[in-house]
């Protein structure tokens, strides 16, 4: 029932990572408005207070804004959609490289991988 | 809130007893048919003794049946009185928004109503049975009326006066003290037994009833120990009619504290030793 | 506004101490988890806060009254068990409770049922027992109560049903009125609740807090905690 949370960590900021990625994909568009606290929380199955702690944190980092009673929006600034995308990214290459690190991949393995992936892919 | 739980007191109540009523009145109106039936043959010198014996048995089956109603009457009630607090249904009785005065006065008023409307119903019945079997009832009771009344007013007194005022006041305080010790009983049976309620509210209604009897005993050897009723004349009747009338007052009272404290002591358990599950 | 405050409540049977000295307020608009090992009087507070038990001695209060026929009147109560006189049609039992309760919402309920396919026409001994917890629930949640008290509502129940459940007090959540829900199957309801508390023995308040929180201060799921807690509890 409603999305899956890892034990180790807050479910806010969870929900907040997750709705993040939904933005920084294009799943919700810039000015776009998202669904209200209640029915975001009742498709998550989490306490709606839950799910408000979390849109509070996304407005706090400055991915959406609220029009007061009117609901919730997609910032439109691009400067701060790419600093966050930024760090989305750099979060990601953090796990990945510290993944590495515990199995002893030199950086030349990983660029010899990396390259094999594209060969075979043509995509990616 | 006192209306809306006797509404669904006496609804439930009803929806079974209704029936009942209806079988008695058909019994009533077969038993009027056999008691003709009886008095006919017998008018007639008919000697078929076949019929005799199976309308004497007919008449007989009706007339237990007609005094199992009552009784049916009572049981409805207490079932409900049970169900609706003491089984899990108590959960949401003494849940809902309503005093728990309020509770239990429904349903000893719901109790009382049918035990009047099933007495009521039994008239009419006795009534059916004896103008359908009784041919021209109505002219011999016309007849035998006049004379009754003769005979009342020669040995009419003070004393037997106040006996009719206070009959009703007997049959009301009885029938009260009747309701109210079920219900005590079905109460502190759940109380103190979580398993065997129904039993040990039959315990205790033993008890009850053979103390009761006993003081019944006591009060009666006071008044009315002169007035042996295997024996009684008119006369007698009317010189001892004092006593009889004080042993009725305090029957009357006796019933009627006995109604009272039952009914107290059933709410306070009510309110404050409920304990369902 | 607390909705709920016990002040120094004790509850004997005869020599046994189940509650000793409790003490809480509860605050309006949370969903709370009151949580503890079977038997450490969780079913006892709420049975005393609905006026089922009486307490030894010590007070509670319910949005400011004292426990009473004012206050039954808002509260909704969900029991362990069913409460329903199988005699009756679902809709008989939906006329009894806008009946009684004034802040029945009819066509919440009418809808619920609908959401489950059960006919209002038929007798509740027809049902299952499963569709008769349903439709206890869907009772208790169509009402408009300040304080809702859910006593163990999912156990016993099947994966799917316990989805459901949650899923029903999640929609006809109301950001005023308080929720407090007993369970000792703290993983499936950890998700849904505000503030919870851990209860021990002779209602110890053992621990409370934030539910989320807690992920950020043990690294652990409520559930996990909870084992952690009670792991030497008899």
């Amino acid at each position: 029932m409603g999305w899956k949370f890892q034990s180790n960590s807050p479910v806010y900021l969870q929900i907040a990572s997750t709705i993040r990625a939904d933005i920084l994909s294009g799943k919700y568009a810039a000015e776009e408005q998202i669904p209200p606290v209640r029915q975001l929380a009742y498709i998550a199955a989490v306490n709606p207070n839950t799910m408000q702690r979390a849109l509070s944190q996304l407005e706090l980092d400055g991915l959406l804004y609220s029009k007061g009673t009117a609901g919730r929006f997609v910032t439109g600034d691009t400067a701060v959609l790419e600093k966050a995308r930024h760090n989305a990214v750099n979060e990601l290459l953090e796990t990945f490289l510290q993944g590495c690190k515990q199995l002893g991949v030199t950086k030349d393995e990983v660029i010899q991988l990396l390259n094999k992936k594209e060969e075979m892919e043509c995509q990616f | 809130m006192f209306n809306k739980i006797f509404k669904y007191d006496f609804k439930f109540v009803f929806r079974l007893w209704w029936i009942y009523a209806l079988i008695t009145a058909g019994l009533a109106l077969i038993g009027g048919a056999l008691l003709r039936g009886i008095i006919e043959f017998i008018t007639a010198n008919i000697d078929n003794f076949l019929f005799y014996i199976l309308a004497f048995l007919g008449f007989f089956t009706v007339i237990i049946g007609l005094c199992c109603f009552p009784l049916a009457a009572v049981i409805i009630c207490l079932v409900r009185y049970y169900k609706n607090f003491y089984s899990d249904e108590g959960y949401l009785t003494f849940t809902l928004p309503v005093k728990r005065t309020s509770l239990l006065n429904s349903k000893i008023l719901t109790f009382l109503l049918f035990e009047i409307m099933s007495v009521a119903v039994l008239i009419i019945d006795i009534y059916l049975i004896l103008v359908i079997g009784i041919k021209g009832f109505h002219t011999e009771l016309a007849n035998l009326l006049p004379m009754l009344l003769d005979e009342l007013k020669e040995i009419w007194n003070p004393s037997l006066t106040a006996d009719v005022i206070i009959f009703p006041f007997l049959l009301l305080a009885s029938a009260l003290m009747g309701i109210n010790l079920y219900y005590l009983c079905f109460t502190v049976g759940s109380v103190i037994s979580k398993r065997y309620k129904v039993l040990a509210a039959l315990g205790i209604y033993l008890g009850v009833s053979v103390a009761m009897s006993f003081i019944q005993q006591i009060i009666s050897s006071f008044t009315i120990s002169n007035l042996m009723f295997t024996s009684i004349t008119y006369t007698e009747f009317a010189t001892n009619g004092a006593e009889f009338t004080i042993y009725l007052g305090l029957m009357t009272l006796l019933y009627g504290g006995i109604a009272i404290g039952a009914y107290f002591i059933n709410l306070h358990c009510i309110k404050n030793k409920l304990n369902l599950s | 506004m607390s909705i709920l405050e016990c002040r120094s409540l004790y509850k004997n049977y005869g020599n046994k101490r189940v509650l000793e000295n409790m003490n809480i307020s509860v605050p309006a608009g949370k969903i709370i988890g009151l949580l503890g090992p079977n038997g450490c009087g969780k079913s006892t507070l709420i049975k005393m806060i609905c006026g089922l038990l009486v307490p030894s001695s010590g007070e509670i209060w319910v949005d400011g009254m004292p426990i009473g026929p004012q206050t039954n009147g808002i509260i909704s109560y969900l029991p362990e068990r069913t409460y329903l006189s199988n005699g009756m049609k679902v809709i008989d039992l939906i006329d009894y409770f806008c009946d009684f309760y004034r802040d029945f919402d009819r066509k919440r309920a009418m809808k619920m049922l609908q959401d489950l396919m059960i006919d209002p026409a038929s007798r509740l001994r027809t049902l299952s027992k499963g569709t008769r917890e349903k439709v206890q629930l869907i009772m208790v949640m169509a009402r408009n109560a300040k304080l809702y008290l859910l006593d163990e509502p999912i156990a016993g129940v099947d994966p799917a049903s316990r989805d459901y459940i949650l899923q029903t007090i999640l929609q006809n959540y109301n950001p005023e009125a308080t929720v407090i829900i007993t369970t000792h199957l703290i993983h499936d309801i950890e998700r849904i609740l505000d503030e919870f508390v851990f209860l021990g023995f002779g209602g110890e308040i053992v621990m409370g807090g934030n539910a989320d929180d807690i992920r950020g201060q043990y690294g652990k799921t409520l559930d996990e905690l909870f084992r952690e807690v009670f792991k030497y509890v008899q």
